[in-house]
């Protein structure tokens, strides 16, 4: 669906925006002389020209990195080249051409200014002592432009500045140009560089991809075009050119779809599951869901929906698909990882023991949890919708879907612990367990998780790093008790720290209190608060101003865990 | 006559160690818009920062121009033997291919080498200081460009970032690209391999990767030389820096950060480079 997007947009505007309408040139006089003083002024109009599409040139830059500057780039090189002829008032093109250079030597800037330099640099040794402009020095000064051009580097590529040197060179060696009058040379060249720029995304595919012509190459274009124009005494409208640029381009949607699709090709995380309910509305769910990604496939009836979608954030696919209904058979892999592991398997047949990329299964409540963890390099989510206890077999088979050999489990919770050793025994792949009690511990675990060390040195150092961080919970407690000398009535909060029940009142941020108390708080730093299905973010903001007050030190951070059961689940460390 | 040492203001060498070895730093430029400024002379990191921070307009680096190597390349051609040019990674920079345009011009006399550590800031700057001290001591031109070689591959690189944010505006986000998109407000840990910046790490407070800075230098048996390297917590890199300083014989060189650098870690940044022994 994109593709075809991208290829409107670009053709569009190209056919909008393109600097020479043919049909509207006509010659005043066909032998015009070139001298010092018109080859400067065609120098300048190049470089009012450029100026004032900066902003457009920058907008198609993708290329070598998305950065946007080879429009500015390229328009401070030219100025350089500008102030060094502005005031002089020699007579001679060879003079113009080198002092031009000189400047744009020392101006350029970022690589599309260097190999404009260096273009420059070609352009005026070909105009050597040339004191009025014939065709074919003109054709000389271009084929020594495209010497330099490529000189300087080290890997050329098509689809670039360099491809349009490299065509304009070609035609600048057939020699019936030599004949053909200055003025109309320049014409052709000016068309050349046109279907120059047309074909670069041919040649390199990210520009393909982004829908754009090469910037550098459409920078050089509006320079050649500009010469033209100045040589044959034609208007430059340039009002006229803004304003038909910003019409036609919309630079955000361009450069939006396109790095959304390569995050995405990189990044991306296949996410399937089931919605039950009754009175589904399949239509609404399709609507809602399917911009959160690609390769979107949702069927169902009003009892039942599957979903099937590769998107940049599964968390919030569960989110959404969480209103409607109530989730089953999540998978959540991710396709960056599985990629990878394929690369590697394909290239190394026989893995041993020992080496090879590691994979991490999670065991997860909540879908805040989920895409945590998911972001934290997690291959595998199980996610529990109600109470934390996935079967044997349900590891089992998460642990098949990984092609990694190598795997590693967190458990999250001390009852699951035994089912995710057995699952550990019965699997042909070496898998291991970090014997995570809490989702604050594997959390945790996988800030010291490297996929690229081999498994011992993981596990490691993701047992070491469990200590680091202290848990907690948040609950509500439903019937009146006495628990180790704690008084606690029903409907009051409640609170655990690492595993343990230390505190109870009708009022949270007092629950709190009494936590902390238990902690040597000036050596910690950072409290994250993970807030549950019952406890809104507007409750969590009104908690939170309420422990500064008392807490100065601590930085606090709320995020949605969206977990059942807890209001909050917090981690002090 | 001696062996003349060149190189770029994005290996945040401090001004005073580069000019006791006679170091020429050739400026990157900061761009704000059009306006485009010169690393560390035409903008100091005090106001760079500011601008960085509080400024309506992202700024965005480049190279130096042929012609700003070429006037120093000049400037040196009369007397020396031999001029070796060290630079940042060309992975990161257009820097080294300027150098080395500019290193072929036909009007120069000199013999001149140019090096790309594939190293950014002070991993690069260090090498480069390295090569300046043979020089001074008066080594021959083959002799420096085997050693800074060899430097450059014992040279080692890790960065904790405040954010990711000004590494991705720059474009220069490379293989450190994963660690973007987390949920937590996570203190990213990057490192410079193969010329490319790519994650070392994460943690989740400040404090937590200062201890794994800590680990990362321990690793090291020997270590021939370091850096402290910070863009504006001069305090905190100092206190870092005497934390580290039993690791080696001499105390850690503190380097702040310039304007080029700067662009792309961000304010709140802390690192450290260093060269290995073996």
């Amino acid at each position: 669906m994109f593709d075809i997007l991208f290829t409107i947009s670009y053709k569009e505007f190209l056919n909008n925006l393109y600097l020479v309408d043919l049909r509207k040139i006509y010659l005043k006089g066909t032998n015009r002389m070139i001298d010092g003083l018109k080859f400067k002024n065609q120098l300048i109009s190049a470089n009012k020209l450029l100026l004032d599409n900066i902003e457009i040139v920058n907008s198609l830059n993708v290329f070598p990195v998305p950065d946007g500057d080879t429009g500015t780039n390229m328009s401070l090189t030219m100025q350089d080249g500008i102030k060094k002829i502005a005031n002089s008032d020699i007579q001679s093109v060879g003079t113009i051409a080198e002092d031009f250079y000189r400047g744009v030597f020392y101006g350029a800037r970022g690589n599309s200014g260097v190999i404009l330099s260096q273009f420059f640099r070609g352009f005026s040794e070909g105009l050597k002592s040339v004191k009025i402009l014939e065709s074919h020095h003109l054709c000389n000064a271009f084929i020594l432009a495209k010497k330099f051009a490529y000189q300087g580097i080290v890997d050329p590529v098509e689809g670039t500045m360099l491809t349009l040197i490299h065509d304009i060179s070609d035609f600048c060696n057939l020699e019936e140009n030599e004949n053909v009058e200055l003025v109309d040379l320049f014409r052709n060249i000016s068309g050349l560089a046109r279907d120059s720029v047309l074909r670069t995304p041919s040649l390199l595919p990210i520009l393909e991809e982004a829908g754009v012509v090469d910037s550098g190459a459409y920078g050089l274009e509006i320079i050649l075009n500009a010469m033209y124009k100045s040589a044959a005494d034609l208007q430059i409208d340039f009002e006229h050119i803004e304003n038909e640029g910003k019409k036609t381009l919309n630079k955000n949607s361009i450069s939006k779809q396109f790095l959304d699709k390569i995050e995405h090709e990189e990044y991306g995380y296949c996410t399937q599951l089931l919605i039950s309910g009754s009175d589904l509305d399949e239509n609404l769910i399709k609507e809602q869901i399917i911009s959160l990604g690609q390769s979107a496939v949702i069927v169902g009836d009003k009892n039942l929906v599957k979903i099937h979608i590769h998107a940049e954030d599964p968390g919030l696919v569960l989110t959404i698909a969480g209103k409607f209904g109530s989730l089953s058979e999540i998978d959540i892999a991710n396709m960056d990882n599985q990629h990878s592991d394929f690369d590697r398997d394909s290239r190394n047949n026989s893995l041993e023991v020992g080496s090879g990329a590691v994979s991490v299964i999670s065991v997860v409540q909540g879908t805040g949890f989920g895409r945590i963890f998911v972001d934290l390099g997690v291959e595998e989510i199980i996610l529990c919708p109600d109470t934390m206890n996935p079967s044997v077999s349900e590891m089992d088979q998460a642990i098949s879907k990984i092609l990694s050999n190598f795997v590693i489990i967190l458990p999250n919770n001390k009852n699951v612990i035994p089912a995710a050793i057995q699952a550990a025994k019965i699997s042909k792949k070496d898998v291991r367990v970090v014997e995570t009690v809490s989702m604050i511990q594997g959390i945790s675990s996988m800030f010291s998780f490297d996929k690229n060390l081999d498994i011992d040195s993981s596990i490691q150092s993701m047992k070491d790093s469990i200590t680091e961080t202290q848990y907690g919970e948040i609950s509500i407690s439903e019937r009146s008790t006495k628990f180790e000398g704690l008084s606690v009535l029903e409907g009051e909060f409640i609170g655990f720290l690492n595993g343990k029940l230390l505190s109870s009142d009708k009022s949270i941020g007092k629950v709190f209190d009494k936590l902390f108390e238990y902690l040597d708080v000036q050596e910690l730093e950072l409290v994250t608060l993970y807030s549950g299905l019952d406890f809104s973010s507007d409750e969590s903001e009104e908690l939170v101003n309420y422990l500064k007050q008392t807490w100065v030190n601590l930085d606090f951070e709320i995020i949605r865990g969206e977990q059942p059961n807890y209001h909050l689940i917090f981690s002090i460390e | 006559m001696s062996v003349k040492i060149v190189s770029d203001s994005a290996c945040d060498i401090p001004k005073e160690l580069a000019d006791e070895l006679g170091i020429h730093v050739v400026p990157l430029y900061v761009n704000f818009g059009e306006e485009s400024l010169k690393d560390g002379i035409d903008i100091k990191a005090d106001d760079f920062y500011e601008r960085l921070i509080s400024g309506p307009i992202h700024p965005f680096t480049s190279q130096p121009s042929p012609g700003d190597f070429l006037d120093i390349y000049k400037k040196l051609d009369d007397d020396n033997d031999g001029i070796i040019s060290i630079h940042l990674s060309s992975k990161l920079s257009g820097t080294f291919k300027s150098a080395s345009i500019a290193s072929e011009d036909q009007s120069l006399k000199s013999k001149i080498t140019v090096i790309d550590t594939g190293h950014v800031s002070m991993s690069s700057g260090l090498c480069v200081l390295e090569a300046a001290r043979l020089a001074k001591s008066g080594s021959d031109m083959d002799t420096i460009i085997q050693a800074t070689n060899d430097f450059a591959n014992r040279a080692h690189f890790v960065g904790l970032l405040d954010t990711l944010v000004y590494l991705e505006k720059g474009g220069r986000i490379g293989k450190a690209r994963s660690m973007l998109g987390s949920l937590l407000n996570i203190k990213p840990m990057i490192t410079v391999e193969n010329g490319e910046s790519k994650e070392f790490g994460k943690a989740r407070t400040f404090k937590k990767g200062i201890a794994k800075l800590t680990d990362f230098c321990n690793q090291f048996e020997q270590i021939q030389s370091l850096s402290v390297v910070y863009s504006t917590d001069s305090d905190l890199a100092k206190e870092f820096s005497d934390s580290l300083s039993s690791l080696l014989d001499s105390k850690p060189i503190i380097s702040r950060i310039g304007p080029v650098t700067g662009t792309h870690s961000g304010p709140g940044t802390i690192g450290v480079g260093l060269i290995s022994k073996i």
